[in-house]
């Protein structure tokens, strides 16, 4: 009989306590590889709708860079405007690639699904398909010519409202309907619940925001010229301007904070953990003593013992790692679920990525774990003198 | 085989020193059966512990099978694994294990595995039909019979028996005796075990008593059973 079966025997003398103690390890692993992979899925989620916004940097009305940031992700009511004739400005800037106002109206509509809901327009013109070239048509196409009564619906707002390509939709609070030319394919991104009109559109409805933007969107011709560009734009009174890192960095200095405080929790809960694992074997080396006794008279070594204990303790914890990582992934779009339902804006896509190597190193990590919190009960059981063990069990 | 001369054990406790052995002279020779009788307290298992090296003598010199008994940890586990093989008064089987695997459970600290001669040495106590059952599910003298068959896996030249029948009824003692002495006339296996019942100890080819610690006589003649 080798080590790991003798101590795969041992672990299970004690049925209910051994299962405890994994139990305890399972769960500390599996908070601890959720909040992992939580951050690891937050940052690519998050990185991706950055991109996918296809600009780098977004100028719009002097105000709070958190609301600005909210605003540019999710869009929303109640927001600052620009000068039209600023972005105008901005954009014959040689520098400039490409330049994309956008004017966000948010509508209530108290028609909408069974308790109403909020219907968000955006204003765009026809640089919006030039800097979102993945964004490609379910059904139809982009807009016939730039002041017509027509619109583009976002694939998940299309599939809300169950409109098709030639339907006609009612503007709530004024007397325009308007023609849908064509839905986006589903993009993973914001875009998918809005409703697109040509900027001109979107001023014809809402004649009380002519001249006025939420945003310009700024693609520039030389990358290294970012900095710059950025300066010169903060010369411009009554704006501000906001670049792609510095959103990712804000939202993700707050995820850094919000890390540290869960990840200290998860280290607590590992070592509460550990240390029921030391109490675990402690107690079981205490109860088996005239049994080590015995296997030293029968030709145990020192180090036999050592191993014996240690392999005991490196299955308990390797057993609660397997588990709990398997946990981890298995429940994974549960934890994304009520993570979404906590935070105010989430990422599109998976925030909770438990990836093979994640996985992997969480079970490393607990079998590790395992190596530590064995040493001492290993070592109090080797150092016994096999003929005091024998007595003392008595 | 094992060879003791002025074998001394003394255990110094805070408060006095407590002599176990006092200058202790045995000869057991090679296939030889040999009794340790005397009263409790009277240092047979301190006796016993010292032969087979699980405890250290104050003083003295031992001899086992032509080495000089040597005071290193490394060397006494060498012992315990070729040279000595111990049955007790408790049977100390593992209960998580079946028979077959408490005789060879002396296997998991050496590079041998040998199964058969596991399940001969069951078949050779009477335990051929009870090979899978664990030690709860076995009666006193059985789970001695396997203790027994557990010191012989390592295919040892000495068997240490300390009050092997401590536990067990008239007949399995006698059983358990009668094996023994089987055990030295046909295998050759040097024998010493420790009683405090004289009519199991006729088995042995001698019987050597011990009080105080010392030894107070001996007679080289066969037991009455003999």
């Amino acid at each position: 009989m080798r080590f790991l079966k003798l101590a795969y025997k041992n672990m299970f003398r004690r049925k209910i306590r051994s299962t405890l103690t994994i139990g305890g390890m399972t769960v500390a692993v599996a908070v601890l590889t959720s909040l992992l992979g939580f951050n690891r899925g937050y940052q690519q989620a998050l990185e991706g709708d950055l991109d996918k916004l296809g600009y780098q940097l977004l100028v719009t009305a002097k105000g709070c860079p958190y609301e600005a940031a909210t605003m540019m992700l999710s869009g929303g009511a109640d927001l600052k405007y620009m000068d039209g004739e600023v972005a105008k400005k901005i954009s014959r800037d040689p520098r400039i690639e490409h330049s994309l106002p956008q004017l966000i109206h948010a509508v209530y509509d108290p028609d909408r699904g069974e308790v109403g809901g909020t219907i968000l327009y955006l204003g765009v013109s026809d640089d919006y398909l030039v800097l979102k070239p993945w964004m490609t048509f379910y059904e139809g196409s982009w807009f016939s010519t730039p002041q017509v009564m027509e619109v583009v619906m976002g694939y998940e707002v299309a599939e809300l409202e169950q409109r098709h390509v030639g339907d006609q939709i009612f503007i709530p609070d004024t007397d325009m309907i308007l023609t849908v030319v064509g839905i986006f394919e589903r993009s993973g991104t914001q875009d998918d619940g809005m409703i697109f009109m040509q900027m001109d559109t979107l001023h014809k409805v809402y004649p009380h925001l002519d001249g006025k933007l939420t945003g310009l969107g700024l693609k520039v011709q030389d990358f290294s010229q970012l900095p710059q560009i950025e300066a010169d734009l903060y010369q411009i009174p009554n704006v501000q301007v906001i670049s792609m890192a510095q959103v990712k960095s804000t939202i993700m200095g707050l995820m850094k904070s919000a890390k540290i405080l869960v990840m200290s929790v998860a280290t607590i809960a590992l070592s509460v953990a550990a240390i029921g694992v030391i109490n675990t074997i402690s107690m079981s080396v205490f109860e088996r003593t005239q049994e080590i006794g015995i296997l030293k008279a029968i030709g145990a070594s020192k180090l036999d013992i050592f191993r014996l204990i240690w392999s005991e303790t490196l299955l308990i914890c390797g057993l609660g790692g397997v588990f709990g990582g398997l946990t981890a992934f298995i429940g994974g779009r549960g934890v994304e679920f009520f993570i979404r339902r906590a935070l105010a804006y989430t990422p599109k896509g998976h925030i909770v990525v438990i990836s093979w190597d994640l996985l992997i190193g969480s079970i490393v990590g607990a079998t590790m774990l395992g190596v530590i919190a064995g040493i001492y009960p290993a070592i109090r059981a080797a150092s016994m003198q096999p003929i005091e063990a024998i007595h003392r069990g008595e | 085989m094992i060879y003791a001369k002025s074998l001394t054990k003394t255990y110094h406790l805070p408060s006095e020193n407590i002599h176990a052995l006092k200058s202790i002279a045995l000869s057991v020779k090679t296939g030889e059966f040999a009794a340790i009788m005397g009263p409790s307290g009277a240092g047979k298992t301190t006796l016993l512990n010292l032969l087979g090296g699980l405890d250290i003598p104050t003083c003295g010199t031992l001899r086992l099978a032509n080495q000089n008994w040597n005071k290193r940890e490394s060397a006494r586990v060498k012992m315990r694994r070729q040279l000595v093989g111990f049955v007790f008064q408790e049977f100390l089987l593992l209960p998580q294990l079946t028979a077959l695997e408490n005789v060879m459970l002396p296997y998991t600290f050496t590079k041998q595995s040998d199964r058969q001669h596991a399940e001969e040495l069951l078949a050779q106590v009477g335990l051929t039909e009870r090979i899978y059952h664990r030690p709860s599910e076995l009666s006193g003298g059985e789970m001695q019979r396997v203790a027994i068959a557990r010191a012989l896996a390592n295919r040892p030249q000495i068997l240490l028996a300390d009050e092997p029948t401590g536990n067990l009824d008239i007949h399995n003692s006698q059983l358990v005796f009668d094996m023994f002495r089987t055990l030295s006339r046909t295998q050759g296996l040097t024998i010493v075990v420790a009683t405090h019942n004289f009519k199991l100890a006729q088995f042995a080819d001698w019987i050597s008593y011990l009080k105080d610690g010392r030894i107070v006589s001996g007679t080289r003649e066969r037991g009455a059973q003999g």
